[in-house]
């Protein structure tokens, strides 16, 4: 029998045929929630509810991802994932592709949203970092982290309808990893890894583990700075939005925008986001391009938390 | 493109199985279900979202508008057209039908 290693991540438990040195080791009490394995995956999805495009397909309850010469991955009913190896591929790609779209797909299958924000701890709660590929969200949260604040989650924050910690929202952390640009530990001096946490081969992006102050609690989202590049300014600048505004800007940061209209999840992630930008202060914080402006923003940041809370 | 065009006598109703809404504020958002789009309604908007309880003809709808801003029917005979014709484009409401 093969080995099963099993896990929690993304606010559920996992049985897997993989080993995952990225994820938080758990002793499962009871069955897991979701069972991952190797295999084969269905050659296509069929079906009136099915939406295709190349190498991806996918509907409310069934995903299908062909990443050529790394991994073809089959995710069902938001409980079972099947990967089918290709030749050639290497683990650490194969689980690359997994933890980001692959885990994206499970969750909108739960009904839950995948944010994509970063989030250190503040307070009793949360403040979230949001924003697109680039915008700052994993160097921000390592700068807060070298002021004293606790990293709770990197890229990934996840939100469901059925969480609230005294009427506050809360979210999910996702697993112990920053993963940073080469250049960005440069910028909040933080000492670069070995090549061992090389994301991939051919790109400067590494991983940092904090398994060992990972925390798998909930917590209720305090704040959350929606993080911009803007040419022609020049220092940072922070300002509050109001609830229409924070619903625009929000409603676009849902991590793999194309599941939640490929698996008919628009309700569910329209319920979400307008109780958040209804429920939550938010704020955007705009910095300039092409230069460090790191002590800036986190000041800023703390300006802002010190008034929220 | 809508061929159909308003007129005071004519009927509208929401268009509830395709639309979501959620009070933001005093603000109304809205949210095409089948095209993701969303579609933001001001406080008067949403007032006047609020009378299309039951199907409503335009010409009630605007009674009611000069009755609750206390503006004639010339003041609010423009912007409330305008609306009404800005939700029908929009697919937000839809025409019952169109009296003699």
């Amino acid at each position: 029998m093969d080995n099963v290693f099993t896990y929690w991540a993304f606010g559920l438990t996992f049985s897997s045929e993989l080993e995952f040195p990225e994820l938080l080791s758990h002793e499962l009490d009871g069955n897991a929630d979701v069972h991952m394995s190797w295999g084969t995956v269905p050659d296509k999805l069929t079906g009136s509810d099915v939406t295709s495009a190349q190498g991806l397909a996918m509907s409310a309850s069934r995903y299908l991802l062909k990443i050529q010469d790394i991994a073809f991955y089959y995710v069902e009913n938001g409980n079972r994932v099947i990967i089918e190896r290709q030749p050639g591929a290497d683990d650490k790609t194969i689980r690359l592709y997994l933890l980001s779209n692959v885990m994206a797909a499970l969750l909108h299958q739960k009904d839950a949203i995948p944010l994509h924000a970063s989030a250190v701890a503040c307070h009793n709660g949360l403040a979230l970092f949001c924003g697109d590929s680039g915008a700052g969200k994993s160097t921000t949260i390592t700068a807060m982290q070298q002021k004293g604040y606790q990293i709770f989650s990197d890229d990934i924050c996840v939100l469901r309808l059925s969480c609230f910690l005294k009427e506050n929202i809360c979210a999910w952390p996702s697993y112990p990893v920053v993963k940073l640009w080469e250049n960005s530990y440069q910028v909040t001096g933080t000492h670069l890894a070995g090549n061992e946490y090389q994301l991939r081969a051919g790109i400067s992006k590494y991983a940092r583990f904090y398994h060992s102050s990972f925390s798998r609690e909930p917590r209720a989202i305090k704040h959350i700075f929606i993080l911009e590049t803007k040419p022609g300014i020049s220092h940072p600048q922070e300002k509050r939005l109001n609830a229409s505004e924070a619903f625009e800007a929000l409603i676009s940061k849902t991590y793999r925008p194309v599941q939640v209209s490929g698996m008919n999840k628009r309700k569910v992630n329209f319920s979400i986001i307008s109780k958040l930008a209804g429920g939550v202060s938010v704020s955007r914080l705009t910095r300039p391009e092409g230069y460090n402006s790191i002590d800036a923003v986190t000041q800023l940041i703390e300006n802002r938390l010190k008034e929220v809370n | 493109m809508k061929t159909k065009p308003i007129t005071p006598e004519t009927i509208i109703y929401k268009n509830d199985d395709r639309f979501l809404s959620n009070l933001l504020g005093d603000e109304l958002v809205m949210m095409d279900l089948s095209t993701g789009d969303y579609i933001n309604l001001n406080p008067v908007g949403a007032d006047i979202w609020d009378m299309l309880t039951e199907p409503i003809s335009v010409n009630e709808l605007l009674n009611r508008t000069v009755n609750t801003y206390h503006i004639t029917a010339e003041q609010a005979t423009p912007p409330v057209f305008d609306f009404v014709n800005h939700l029908y484009e929009k697919n937000l409401v839809l025409i019952q039908s169109h009296l003699a």
